[in-house]
């Protein structure tokens, strides 16, 4: 984190809290992209974006540095969104692994980019935290650590989650085109 | 592993959206407001803890002397030009009770005007 952060914080807690402004300014476009991965109408990801940031606000006393500011509201978004889909009761579907499966036919499969719409078909039907952790992997490249620290997960089981995910999506296409 | 274009392409957002561009605004101020509803949960509680702390004092002292003290009292009061002196201090306690109150409602007290310089 940047001195100038570590500054600020202080003297927010101290009082000022009109420089937080600053962090929302700053960070709100990443926890933006977050939530909206998860939330499909904008306004109910404006709400959890405020939500996610107040909260924030009122634990920034909490806040010791251990990761960057950036993962650390990223993780607070992400429990917000996860929370507020709890609370909707949304179904995911669980589909039994193919023992067996060749990792050269889902490399194909991801790789084939005919298949898209198929892909982000199968995509939307993965769990919240499936649905991040390839978003934070793939498409924000965000380190393994940053990644272990938003999902609350251990960095050493990332990589097994990720194969998992990718055999997931693969049998999630074919049973669509079923 | 990294290689996935289509994946990366499938999760690409379809359409660029955003945040409104007044969200920093609207978020702060909710902060503030929220900040205020806490100060005043806190203050709520506090003005009920002395209160009930103050009636429990108040209630364990008359159980434990309150025979004693009605006896003293009514000793103090039957003794000649006894009038002369409680009178006084009543008035006295009065009036700065008064005064208390009109200066407090007058400038404030000094917690509230540390809060207030601060928020600025």
């Amino acid at each position: 984190m940047q001195a100038d952060e570590q500054q600020l914080i202080a003297r927010i807690l101290d009082g000022h809290a009109g420089n937080f402004g600053y962090f929302l300014e700053r960070y709100s476009p990443e926890v933006f992209a977050i939530v909206s991965r998860l939330v499909p109408r904008q306004e109910d990801t404006e709400e959890l974006v405020q939500d996610a940031f107040v909260r924030a606000y009122s634990r920034l006393d909490s806040f010791v540095g251990r990761s960057s500011f950036s993962t650390w509201i990223c993780r607070i978004a992400y429990t917000t969104a996860v929370s507020w889909l709890r609370k909707k009761r949304i179904k995911y579907i669980s589909i039994d692994e193919k023992p067996g499966l060749s990792d050269t036919i889902i490399d194909d499969a991801l790789n084939d980019e005919s298949r898209i719409n198929d892909l982000r078909r199968a995509i939307s039907l993965l769990k919240p935290e499936e649905q991040t952790l390839l978003g934070l992997y793939y498409y924000d490249d965000r380190p393994l650590a940053d990644i272990a620290f938003i999902l609350d997960v251990e960095a050493g089981t990332i990589a097994t989650r990720l194969h998992r995910i990718r055999h997931k999506l693969y049998l999630l296409m074919k049973h669509e085109k079923k | 592993m990294k290689r996935n274009n289509a994946l990366r392409q499938a999760l690409t957002p379809m359409e660029q959206k955003s945040l409104p561009s007044n969200f920093a605004y609207t978020t702060l101020r909710r902060i503030h407001q929220e900040q205020r509803e806490k100060e005043r949960q806190q203050h709520i509680v506090a003005i009920t803890v002395v209160v009930a702390v103050s009636l429990l004092g108040i209630g364990l002292l008359v159980y434990a002397f309150g025979a004693v003290l009605w006896q003293s009292l009514a000793a103090t009061l039957r003794q000649p030009g006894a009038l002369s002196s409680v009178l006084p201090t009543l008035f006295c306690l009065t009036f700065f009770a008064l005064l208390n109150h009109w200066l407090a409602r007058r400038y404030g007290s000094g917690i509230v005007n540390s809060k207030l310089s601060n928020r600025k």
